[in-house]
């Protein structure tokens, strides 16, 4: 191995990666031609490159991610801004808006129905006597509210008053 | 997005109100029991099969109750229910109207002489008594269900 190898097998990398520039491309070039080591040293390297170059795309055919990135460029192509709307995820927020609005109302719904009959229950024993008429008897009616009863009573006889 | 919000909220509210009018539709049965007690002051306490009205019961201030008869009929508003008491009496019930949560009733004793006009909650209970019996008074307890 020449001398100044050394320093045209650091450049062979970038001059693989076509990084040099023309003047720099010509001197490996002309170096090549005439280093037989160095020509191997290239051909090495192809072949690495290579290799990698096939791992890299099958990786890029795999992944998800690719079209992703693609339709995520795309939008920001078509937008000509740096906003991204997600239609999916738009969706999803509506569709929570409205699941929420939908319990909410759901639940204010199920509070007035406890509410009535809430009512209801405190309202079970009430009873409004209208009139009333006792042709053979004195009557009296009586609402307990320890109870929430009302009694109607008749008085037949003297015993009658003394219970009640 | 409010708009569709407020639809919603006036669906849900014409389905509640649909509900409540349902509820108080007049062709709604109307299920009358009655319960036939003797209350006595001789020794005996409540009977057990009276343990549901015990605490209404209990402010006649009689000592015994002593189960007598049970029976339910079932009618509509305008409907006229007859009840044979055990003192042979007969007790006649006329559903008047169903006006949530009240049912107007009119109630009707012909030998005890007793007429009446009167609204009771839902599942609410009135006590009619006062009528001499073997030895103690006839106590009835009307309980009304739509």
């Amino acid at each position: 191995m020449a001398k100044n190898c050394k320093y045209y097998l650091e450049k062979l990398s970038a001059y693989l990666d076509n990084e040099l520039n023309s003047a720099q491309r010509e001197g490996v070039e002309v170096h090549l031609n005439c280093c037989a080591d160095c020509r191997q040293y290239l051909n090495d390297l192809e072949r690495i490159h290579g290799y990698t170059q096939d791992i890299y795309s099958s990786v890029r055919k795999n992944a998800h991610q690719d079209s992703v990135w693609n339709s995520i460029a795309a939008q920001l192509a078509e937008n000509g801004s740096g906003t991204v709307k997600n239609p999916i995820l738009w969706g999803r927020k509506r569709f929570a808006v409205w699941i929420s609005s939908a319990v909410a109302a759901c639940l204010i719904l199920l509070s007035g129905f406890f509410a009535y009959y809430a009512f209801l229950k405190l309202n079970r024993n009430q009873c409004i006597v209208t009139w009333v008429e006792s042709k053979k008897a004195p009557v009296m009616v009586y609402k307990d509210k320890s109870t929430n009863t009302t009694i109607i009573w008749m008085f037949s006889d003297e015993n009658s008053v003394s219970n009640t | 997005m409010l708009k569709k919000i407020s639809v919603l909220f006036v669906f849900l509210f014409l389905s509640a109100g649909m509900a409540v009018y349902s509820q108080s539709d007049y062709s709604h049965e109307v299920n009358i029991k009655i319960t036939v007690i003797k209350a006595s002051n001789e020794r005996g306490g409540i009977d057990p099969q009276l343990s549901h009205l015990s605490s209404q019961l209990v402010r006649l201030n009689y000592s015994s109750y002593q189960f007598l008869m049970q029976d339910a009929k079932t009618g509509v508003p305008k409907d006229e229910l007859f009840f044979t008491l055990p003192d042979g009496d007969v007790l006649r019930v006329v559903l008047l109207t169903v006006d949530e949560p009240y049912i107007k009733l009119y109630v009707a004793m012909k030998k005890a002489g007793l007429n009446t006009n009167f609204k009771i909650a839902n599942h609410g209970t009135v006590i009619v008594g006062g009528n001499r019996f073997k030895g103690g008074s006839l106590v009835i307890a009307i309980t009304a269900t739509y």
